[in-house]
């Protein structure tokens, strides 16, 4: 069976059952509309709106839920000693992410928080963070075109926190 | 979105100024842009920002601190990702907290009694934080508690804002009152072990057993008694049995096993060491005197142990020295136990083909320098063929 989402530009999306699932908001908006997988008439009359989600960062996010759609739930081992640990963003999803830049990213990421697709979300995530890692502070805002809006008494203060990470 | 943060008091961590949210465009949190438009990562919703920063190292995070004051902000909301906290009671009235990054695994000394926030890198092997240690171990603490005074609310912070696996405690008096105030501090925390050296005060084992029963995700409990405890302190069966019915590693140990020990022995018999490998804890040292142990009660735990289909099992204890003969002809040693003046030791392997795998099982005593009581070592290690 197939899912209709339309995307804020008014795009209609039509995926595999499967993939809309892979969604936890698409999944609600589903249920409370009475949608069910063994219900046809349900899922042809009915179309999910996604008004967060534009057409272009819709693509992208449905090629990775096409990618990931038979992989296993990872479930949260309660006898792990670790708490969290870091995600680990599998060669393919280093490719698909690589070529998007920054602001592209940002996108992906805001929709994979908004449709609430956790692992998309935290391949993201993580990549963000290892572009950031070991980075200093001006580097870090030039790369993301921050703008510094800390007075120099802000400034001075951080510094003085942070004295000790300093090289 | 910006109503998340209004539940979090996180104005005295690592900030002195908080500031409400600037928002660079018009838009709302986490929308999409215009076809074309790429968001920036001030753009999105705070919660995510933070996300991102969960996965940095303490480093990291300093460089983030510098940013802008959205940065400053998000950063101080961002969760620890914390392998070991520390408390430790360093000199007369004083303590530290000190925190160590998972990720780089270095520690950050997080604040001192003076309230001061004195952050810098140590790690595990770094002289200074041995020293710590060593001083706490060494400290003659006093009868009287001391009152963690306001790094009780620091704890509390640090506490709430991380994700820590192992919490240690060093020369933290456990009264009754002060057991209270740390059961309230860890209660439903997902801490996986806790390791307590400290001297007792308590009247009974129940605030042990509250800590227990409040912390569900504990896994492991290493509660070494203090030599300043007094010395009628008990430790119940059925705190014993509490701990070995919701802990897989379960380690007592009394300081200073020369001295007169300070912890009423007298509850440990063959039939409750039996109960104890009997339950979920597979990891089981009780390592003070007990004298009622006999080598009957000793081997059928081991053998007990042993049956179990967990793939590791340890068990440490001290017996008396006059069972050592006993001890090794039930377990079927066909040395000479008395040739050795330090330890002796027989291993047995076991390999199962079918499962594909090989188990390993050792009994070691060691002649303790007491001359009155021995300590035996199993151990029972499953390896893949």
């Amino acid at each position: 069976p197939n899912v209709k989402l339309v995307t804020s530009d008014n795009e209609e999306f039509v995926v595999d059952f499967r993939i809309a699932k892979m969604s936890v908001t698409v999944s609600r908006l589903m249920e409370a509309m009475n949608m069910s997988e063994t219900d046809d008439a349900s899922l042809l009359s009915n179309s999910i709106p996604l008004p967060n989600v534009t057409k272009a960062v819709m693509a992208r996010v449905i090629e990775w839920c096409e990618k990931h759609k038979n992989d296993e739930p990872k479930e949260e081992k309660e006898n792990d000693k670790r708490g969290r640990t870091t995600h680990v963003v599998s060669d393919w999803d280093k490719e698909f992410l690589k070529n998007d830049e920054f602001g592209r990213l940002c996108q992906l990421m805001g929709a994979a928080n908004y449709l609430e697709i956790k692992g998309l979300f935290n391949d993201i995530s993580q990549t963000i963070a290892n572009m950031i890692h070991g980075k200093k502070s001006d580097e870090i805002a030039e790369m993301f075109n921050i703008h510094c809006d800390l007075t120099e008494a802000e400034k001075k203060e951080i510094r003085k926190k942070t004295a000790w990470c300093e090289d | 979105t910006s109503q998340s943060l209004a539940g979090c008091n996180y104005s005295s961590l690592s900030t002195n100024f908080v500031v409400p949210l600037t928002r660079r465009s018009s838009r709302s949190e986490g929308m999409a842009s215009e076809e074309g438009e790429p968001l920036s990562i001030m753009d999105l919703p705070v919660r995510v920002t933070a996300d991102i920063i969960e996965h940095l190292d303490f480093s990291s995070r300093c460089s983030i601190r510098k940013l802008c004051r959205r940065f400053h902000e998000v950063e101080s909301i961002a969760k620890f990702d914390v392998k070991e906290l520390a408390l430790c009671r360093t000199g007369d009235d004083e303590f530290t907290l000190c925190i160590k990054d998972r990720l780089s695994d270095f520690w950050m000394l997080v604040q001192n009694v003076d309230g001061e926030i004195v952050q810098y890198w140590k790690d595990d092997d770094d002289y200074s934080y041995k020293t710590m240690i060593q001083e706490c171990m060494n400290t003659p603490f006093q009868k009287e508690e001391t009152p963690l005074g306001e790094l009780t609310e620091t704890l509390r912070e640090y506490l709430n804002r991380s994700t820590v696996s192992m919490v240690r405690i060093e020369g933290f008096h456990c009264s009754n009152e002060s057991m209270a105030l740390l059961t309230e501090l860890l209660r439903n925390k997902r801490i996986h072990t806790l390791k307590l050296t400290t001297p007792f005060s308590t009247t009974s084992d129940s605030p042990l057993c509250d800590l227990l029963r409040g912390c569900p995700k504990l896994r492991g409990l290493s509660l070494a008694i203090h030599r300043c405890t007094p010395m009628d302190t008990v430790l119940e069966k059925d705190f014993l049995l509490l701990a070995a019915s919701l802990l897989e590693r379960l380690t007592i140990h009394c300081r200073n096993l020369r001295e007169p020990h300070n912890v009423d022995n007298s509850e440990v018999d063959d039939y409750l060491l039996m109960r104890l490998v009997s339950d979920k804890c597979t990891r089981l040292e009780l390592l003070y005197y007990l004298p009622l142990l006999t080598a009957d009660g000793i081997v059928a735990a081991i053998r007990h142990l042993s049956r179990r289909n967990e793939p590791t099992a340890t068990l440490k204890a001290y017996f008396r020295s006059e069972l050592l003969g006993s001890v090794w002809s039930r377990l079927g040693y066909l040395g000479d136990p008395g040739l050795s003046n330090e330890s002796i030791s027989q291993c047995t392997t076991k390999t199962d083909s079918l499962l594909n795998r090989r188990t390993t099982f050792t009994v070691k005593i060691i002649h303790s320098s007491s001359r009155e009581y021995n300590k035996i070592i199993f151990v029972k290690e499953t390896h893949p063929l």
